[in-house]
């Protein structure tokens, strides 16, 4: 069959099946590798991708049940570089293979979460839970999303 | 200015942050064929015939290669001596994944219907799984080779004193300690791809490796080749961790298609295969005996070790060899003395891993260390500060000779760190501090590990390009090596830029591993830039026309007095006809040969750390959380804070999963917990921050006084975690990971308590259930397992064939009762996953349910009760106010935040069932059918598997959801296209995992009555970390009056028993009455009593019952509400 689907605001006809999985279309057919496979069974976060605006894991989806809009890493636009800027000042990755899942959450996080959710780091640990790193043990990316260029990012987009 | 000691972004951040950083698998070559292996099933056998002629015809397929296609030469790995292990089983198999055919198609799913079609025989050969079975007399040679039956290296040492010289020692301690079985797990699976072109007589390889010019020399031998005919590209590479320091078994497949098809070849590795199939660990069984005199200094040590190798020699022989020095180094030992052998196993191969060798052994020697102290009375930092090895130019009894030291800064700083001096005297009430301390290397004194070169070039404009044959896996070499640059040329670093890893591009660099990434590779940078530097410099003064003396380097510029040159300028000068400068340098650093007695200075310098942590152990769950770790270390000059500091948390918390949770678990050679899910590594939420401390010390060795860090924090936060727990309980663990199970008995047996739960005398109606089990070790499971595999594997699972939309529930009821094989999906995310592990789905004509109206909404209605629609999400129903607290948390504690945004109510109840046996490709009777054995049985089934009521599958129903709904006295309504039934909860499943529903039928809604939202309800969870799936699950309802009379009462257990049940015998001893402590600890007695639990599993039914009591004293007493 063949679907539309728009992804970092780009309109797109992909050629599927009923089995197809939204990470193969993204990689595979649209060459937006920046989303990771880290197990295809929805256990590790690295494929973690925006679907009209939720955070979702895109080896679990099946790219046919896909309405809404699709933002990738590639489509993080330039009011996310603090976010970006602020993993790589306080070691919100080594090897960076999960990276991208991550961004993905955190920029989901900031566009929900009141402020105040933000410093609180047990709950952001909670949030995190599905994305696996094997390499920061996590605290670089828990400060990160703690320091304040983040916070910022947050206020200017908080919630209405 | 000195960008040495300055927090240094990762070079590459922009590339690792927009999603552009290139990894093998995002990289798509011209024609590039799909490669597919086909691995032994069997842990050990002969191959009698392998017939590939329907393979090679099947369309879309280009090569199909067995060992008689390729070359007989044996991978290199580490040492000469060693080599046994070729790139295809040639005549036996030796361990389950070992590969033995290869397929290159147009396509992957091409590729693997092709394996389908190789027809092979095997003859079973007797399994030697364990290194106990290997070592027994009756044990099967697994290589003809060895001179003492399957020992593949043998190792002895003796240093000092030998005991009967010595004087007794005032205490001494005996003990025996088994390291985890750590996989490295890294985020990327293996994927590599090759391409040999024949015009060019050049192997292009993209294989990610901290140590590409391993993986090339590796390539080149195994194929003839001249090392210069093989070139790996450079590539992102997503983790090592000594995983892929060395080739592994994928590189050399892809190559040999490549070979054969002249084509670019691609393998890339299920997670599965990546956590079955690829190297882990070594583990060790360590026996110690040590001691001190009255004073507390130690005396002597002795120890023996086995190691367990797995089929072939990788890094085993040479890290057993390390360790067995590295243990006699840390400590002031008057005498030492160590047998060991490393020993070949029917498992995939172990190998290095981040601490290599002086991982096991230095977690098993500080957690010996820490109980000698205790034995004499002396506190463990104090015991440390007299007796390890820490003053400058100390010699160790083994000819380690330290060139700098903070150890003992680092173990002060952790005792103010921690609070120790407070917190130390108050353990053993189920909080406690420990320590442990490390010294290791930074290298090995060895030729191959001590030489790097690195190159750069200059142009027009000044801007630098350096080429380093390093592989940077994430631990920041790249930076470090720019930021050395940058330094002594005095440029920015925006100027500057770094190619690596391309063996074509970049000189030879002795790559990562011992520790050595950064040593070796920014001493080599150091040599250059000075070297460019001092050759740039008299450029310029000829070019100043000003004699010799000095010239200044700032911002790009070379000045003297008024002359100035720019960069760019002076590399042209310099570079005459090139019109860009280059120049290169080499770094040989001092290295020896071994010598055989061990004895030696084995390393150009040492680093040192200590560590303290704070734990918190629940003995009744068998939990342990960490509350705060302290990681001091001396590594010499640091030269990038901000990625020392991640080398230090990473490594923290990696070591957290090695001594709390990671271990393989092997049955029949085959590993069970090979998914993220069973495999329990850290999680954001289990992971405690860390506070890390770098003391100040600069060495005389390392470039800018630094030295290595890689490895050390893993290495030591182990035994610190360890000797916590022991601090906290009294429980001295001697066999890592310390899972709950160990912890439960481990206390049981401290307090004299039973060690058995249940007694089947008390279950006359299970007695033929315990007759089954009875018969397994006796020869059922095999017979049954024999006879399995004569009737061949499982039935092949077939995906999703078709999603048909609905509109409405009418439609999706319509479809589901007219498409044959048909079933509902909603959130996807179990289906999916089934379809990932390759097991059968519900129905592959898949009806889309998720948006329907009907199903969407919880509503409150005028008589007081609830309904919720099946397509409403974990994370609605974990937000919704009128579904009350217990319902709530229990949502709330299921999977993850993603998954709970998907997953549905509906998917849960129905969700397929989570044994590990299970879900990772073992033929057991719930997969193909009665005619296999239940693994469970005989295998792992400590966590997962029931305590009471199993039939021949042990397995439970995973859906905690159920637990719940069924103290709440849950009704579902199910539909088809013709009628409309409710059912209770209770009664919806049929077996494990297995609902009650029939063709047809769709669970549209769950009712909750008034009554029982009115009641109080509590939920607890046991798992083993925050969102896997349920060890088991409890929750009490009770209607309970003003002055504690108990009216109504619901007790459900889930993950107990074969389906969630009801526990009446307790809520009838409770009903009625006001139950006090006593009643209720007595009512959950007379149920323990009655559970029949597996032999390894009894701690669970102790646990449940703990969990039981606990939540019941609190819940009716209104203590707890969730
Ligand atoms: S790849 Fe999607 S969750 Fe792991
Ligand atoms: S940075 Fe390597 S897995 Fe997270």
């Amino acid at each position: 069959m063949i679907i539309r689907l728009t992804v970092n605001g780009r309109q797109h006809e992909v050629e599927i099946s009923a089995a197809t999985r939204l990470i193969d279309v993204l990689r595979d057919q649209l060459g937006l590798t920046g989303t990771k496979q880290g197990c295809r069974a929805g256990e590790c976060g690295a494929c973690t991708i925006l679907v009209g605006g939720q955070p979702i894991q895109a080896c679990i989806t099946l790219a046919s049940r896909v309405r809404d809009e699709v933002r990738t890493v590639e489509g993080l636009d330039d009011r996310f570089i603090p976010l970006r800027q602020a993993f790589a000042d306080h070691g919100g990755f080594q090897c960076g293979f999960c990276t991208p899942g991550q961004l993905m959450r955190a920029a989901a996080l900031l566009a929900e979460t009141p402020l105040e959710r933000l410093s609180d780091e047990a709950w952001l640990r909670e949030q995190m839970n599905g994305n696996v790193c094997r390499c920061t043990g996590y605290c670089g990316i828990i400060r990160a999303l703690m320091s304040e260029d983040v916070r910022a990012l947050a206020r200017d987009n908080a919630p209405e | 200015m000195t960008l040495i000691g300055t927090r240094t972004r990762h070079v590459d951040w922009q590339a690792i942050t927009d999603g552009s950083a290139a990894y093998a698998a995002d990289l798509h070559l011209q024609d590039e064929l799909a490669a597919a292996v086909l691995r032994s099933p069997h842990p050990h056998a002969r191959i009698i015939s392998i017939d590939t002629s329907r393979a090679r015809v099947l369309p879309g397929v280009h090569a199909v290669l067995t060992a008689a296609d390729l070359t007989k030469s044996l991978y290199l790995d580490y040492r000469a001596i060693d080599r046994d292990r070729r790139i295809l089983a040639e005549d036996v198999v030796r361990h389950i994944g070992e590969p033995v055919a290869l397929v290159a198609a147009n396509d992957a799913a091409t590729a693997r219907r092709a394996l389908e079609l190789i027809d092979i025989r095997y003859k079973r050969l007797p399994v030697a799984d364990t290194v106990a079975k290997a070592l027994s007399s009756s044990a099967p040679a697994i290589h003809p080779h060895p001179e003492t039956r399957n020992v593949a290296a043998h190792v002895r040492r003796d240093f000092g004193l030998s005991p009967q010289n010595s004087p007794a020692p005032a205490h001494s301690l005996k003990g025996s300690f088994t390291s985890s079985r750590q996989t490295h797990a890294t985020m990327e699976t293996h994927t590599v791809k090759a391409h040999w072109n024949p015009a060019e007589n050049c192997l292009h390889v993209w294989a990610p490796s901290q140590n590409p010019r391993l993986i090339q020399r590796d390539l080149a031998q195994l194929f003839g080749l001249e090392p210069a005919s093989v070139r790996l590209h450079q590539l992102a590479i997503g983790g090592d961790f000594g995983g892929r320091t060395q080739i592994s078994s994928t590189e050399a497949l892809v190559c040999a298609l490549s070979f054969a098809t002249a084509r670019p070849v691609a393998l890339h590795q299920s997670r599965a295969e990546e956590f079955a199939f690829t190297k882990w660990r070594l583990s060790w069984d360590i026996d110690l005996e040590l001691g001190c005199d009255a004073a507390g200094k130690v005396t002597t040590l002795a120890a023996r070790f086995d190691v367990d190798n797995g089929a072939y020699n990788q890094a085993g022989p040479g890290e057993m060899v390390y360790g067995s020095v590295a243990l006699g180094s840390s400590y002031r030992w008057l005498g030492y003395q160590a047998e060991g052998r490393c020993v070949y196993t029917n498992k995939v191969p172990a190998s290095s891993f981040r601490g290599a060798g002086g991982y096991a052994i230095n977690w098993a020697l500080e957690c010996a260390i820490d109980e000698l102290a205790e034995k004499a009375g002396i506190d463990p930092i104090d015991f440390r500060l007299v007796n390890a090895i820490s003053d400058e130019d100390e010699v160790s009894l083994t000819g380690w000779q330290i060139k700098s030291s903070g150890l003992r800064r680092c173990l002060e700083a952790v005792r103010e760190g921690i609070g120790w001096d407070e917190k130390r005297p108050q353990g053993g009430k189920g909080r406690g501090v420990g320590v442990a301390c490390t010294i290791h290397v930074t290298a090995l004194s060895r030729d191959y590990m001590l030489r790097s070169s690195c190159a750069l070039d200059i142009d027009r404009k000044g801007h630098v390009t350096i080429r380093s044959g390093c592989g940077d896996s994430g631990t920041g070499q790249k930076t470090l090596i720019c930021q050395t640059v940058a330094t002594i040329l005095n440029v920015a670093m925006d100027q500057i830029s770094i190619v690596t890893t391309d063996t074509l591009a970049t000189p030879h660099d002795a790559g990562a591993g011992a520790s050595r990434g950064s040593f070796v590779a920014v001493n080599a940078a150091q040599t250059l830039a000075n070297k460019v530097r001092s050759d740039l410099s008299a450029v310029a003064l000829a070019h100043f026309g000003d004699g010799n003396g000095e010239v200044e380097w700032a911002g790009g510029e070379i000045r003297k007095g008024n002359h100035v040159i720019a960069l760019g300028e002076l590399a042209l000068l310099a570079g005459g006809a090139a019109e860009f400068y280059s120049m290169q340098s080499d770094y040989v650093g001092q290295f020896h040969d071994a010598d055989p007695s061990g004895y030696e200075d084995i390393s150009p310098t040492y680093s040192f750390a200590a560590h303290a942590v704070e734990v918190e152990v629940d003995e009744r769950t068998g939990s342990v959380k960490v509350l705060k770790v302290v990681a001091a270390h001396d590594s010499g000059t640091i030269l990038n804070p901000l990625s020392a500091k991640g080398q230090v948390e990473g490594g923290v918390v990696m070591g957290l999963g090695a001594v709390l949770g990671e271990s393989l678990i092997f049955e029949e050679g085959r590993v069970v917990n090979a998914s993220y899910a069973d495999y329990v590594l850290p999680r954001p939420v289990d992971s405690p921050p860390v506070e890390t401390i770098f003391v100040d010390v600069t060495d005389k060795k390392g470039p800018f006084g630094s030295k290595g860090l890689g490895e050390i924090p893993l290495i030591t936060i182990g035994p610190a975690v360890s000797n916590a727990i022991a601090h906290a309980t009294g429980l001295r663990l001697r066999c890592a990971p310390h899972t709950p199970d160990q912890i439960v008995m481990a206390a049981r047996r401290r307090d004299g308590k039973p060690l058995t739960a249940g007694s089947i005398a008390a279950r006359p109606d299970r007695w033929w259930v315990e007759g089954v089990r009875a018969a397994y070790p006796l020869g059922l499971h095999r017979g049954l397992r024999e006879l399995a595999e004569n009737l061949g594997g499982p039935p092949i699972a077939t995906p999703i064939e078709a999603l048909h939309p609905a509109e409405t529930l009418d439609q999706a009821l319509e479809l589901l009762d007219r498409e044959s094989d048909a079933a509902p999906i909603a959130g996807g995310t179990d289906l999916l996953a089934l379809e990932t592990q390759g097991l059968p789905l519900p129905g592959r004509q898949l009806v889309d349910v998720a948006a329907l109206d009907e199903l969407r909404g919880i509503e409150a209605r005028t008589d007081g009760s609830l309904r919720i629609g099946s397509a409403v999400t974990l994370a609605e129903l974990a937000r919704s106010e009128p579904c009350g607290a217990a319902l709530r948390r229990t949502a709330a504690l299921i999977a993850t935040p993603p998954i709970r945004q998907t997953a549905t109510v509906g998917g849960n109840l129905c969700q397929t069932k989570r044994c590990w046996f299970f879900r990772n490709g073992f033929d057991c009777h719930k997969r193909g059918g009665a005619t296999r054995p239940c693994y469970a049985v005989m295998g792992d089934h400590r966590f997962y598997h029931a305590i009471q009521d199993a039939h021949r599958c042990q397995a439970v129903t995973p859906s905690d959801l159920a637990t719940t709904l069924i103290a709440l006295d849950a009704r579902i309504e199910i539909r088809s296209a013709h009628a409309m039934r409710h059912l209770d909860v209770g009664h919806l499943y049929g077996g494990p995992g297995e609902t009650r529903l029939t063709p047809g039928e769709m669970i549209c809604a769950i009712e909750i009555p008034c009554e029982a939202l009115h009641r109080r309800s509590a939920y607890r969870k046991l798992a083993l970390w925050q969102g896997a799936f349920a060890i088991a699950t409890a929750c009490v309802s009770a209607k309970v009056s003003d002055d504690a009379l108990v009216s109504e009462l619901r007790v459900v257990l889930g993950g107990a028993s074969s389906v969630p049940q009801r526990i009446s015998s307790i809520e009838r001893r409770l009903t009625g009455r006001r139950p006090d402590s006593a009643l209720i600890k007595e009512s959950v007695g007379s149920w323990l009593r009655k559970t029949h639990p597996l032999p390894g599993n009894h701690w669970k039914a102790f646990a449940v019952a703990d969990m039981l009591e606990d939540l019941l004293s609190r819940a009716l007493a209104g203590k707890e509400t969730a």
